[in-house]
């Protein structure tokens, strides 16, 4: 026996997919791009992307820095605030007498800070950088750590 | 529709119909705005739902040519090599990747989520006709450099010119 509160009104798909995928795919578009700035061409994200998480003891953040020399990026730590910032030179140029012919790689100053909800234990910070990624870990201070505390039976 | 209405504020064009939305977006992909198709069948329920399914990254470029050859480069930070591949076909210069979602601490909440994962495919249009048998592609800083030889007849020839 049918159930009516399954069916749907049916819907061409010209992708292959159902309008849930595509409203699907929009809001992932938007959640990812829709706080910059979209222009003809293209959006504005922030750069460099970042992903931030937490684990018990210490915060993990990756940002991705295609094309940027360790040495031309710049982190700091205020309290609880980490800063990456620093500078892209790309050189369009690549040989002697290159036209260029289709440019998408900005160059130009970076800068994003990042308010974390505990403070971190600086002199323990550690900084990985491979393919154009750098990792960070943030260990928090110990006193922040989260604790468990013993339940006892009186 | 609610979500259409962004859609047409913002990109200033006209998208009435949900096949105009598909085209919209499938025509994101030629350039630096990509798709990234994460596999919808991950078992791991603690992997962010957003990295499962669809997400959307950068993956700007610059291409320059010369007399002899293109230049392309791709920036594609976080791969391996082996998760990279690079064709030219039909007159394209496709680079089709894999961006693995990696995490070093499974009780890890994740408080940003910026990158995107998954499968992706980027098709840049070439000028003229390469050589790809003597193409050479590295992948160093994150950035793909793609250099093209120009086949034979589509080198670009000076022509002088000279006072009559």
């Amino acid at each position: 026996m049918a159930q009516y509160s399954q069916l749907r009104p049916w819907a061409p798909a010209p992708w292959g997919g159902s309008f849930d995928q595509f409203r699907r795919e929009m809001d992932a578009l938007f959640n990812r791009f829709g706080g910059g700035h979209l222009n003809a061409d293209g959006w504005e994200a922030p750069f460099p992307a970042v992903n931030l998480y937490e684990t018990p003891d210490a915060y993990i953040l990756t940002a991705e820095l295609p094309g940027v020399a360790p040495d031309d990026i710049n982190v700091s730590l205020e309290g609880a605030t980490v800063t990456l910032q620093g500078e892209r030179n790309i050189d369009y140029t690549t040989v002697d007498d290159a036209t260029p012919h289709r440019i998408e790689r900005q160059s130009g100053t970076f800068r994003r800070a990042f308010e974390l909800p505990s403070p971190i234990d600086g002199d323990k910070v550690e900084a990985v950088h491979r393919n154009g990624v750098l990792m960070l870990r943030l260990p928090m201070t110990p006193e922040h750590q989260p604790r468990q505390i013993s339940v006892q039976a009186s | 529709m609610q979500i259409m209405e962004p859609i047409r504020r913002g990109a200033g064009e006209l998208i009435d119909t949900l096949s105009e939305g598909w085209d919209w977006l499938r025509s994101r992909s030629a350039s630096a705005l990509t798709r990234f198709t994460g596999s919808d069948d991950v078992d791991d329920a603690s992997i962010p739902r957003s990295v499962r399914g669809t997400s959307w990254g950068l993956l700007t470029s610059d291409m320059a040519e010369t007399d002899e050859e293109i230049v392309v480069r791709v920036e594609a930070p976080g791969l391996d090599e082996k998760d990279l591949s690079v064709v030219v076909e039909a007159g394209a210069l496709v680079v089709r990747g894999q961006k693995r979602f990696e995490r070093e601490d499974r009780r890890a909440e994740y408080v940003l989520l910026e990158s995107a994962y998954g499968a992706f495919e980027r098709r840049l249009a070439l000028p003229c006709a390469v050589d790809a048998d003597r193409a050479e592609a590295k992948y160093r800083n994150g950035v793909l450099t793609v250099r093209l030889p120009r086949s034979e007849e589509d080198r670009r020839r000076r022509i002088r010119v000279e006072a009559a």
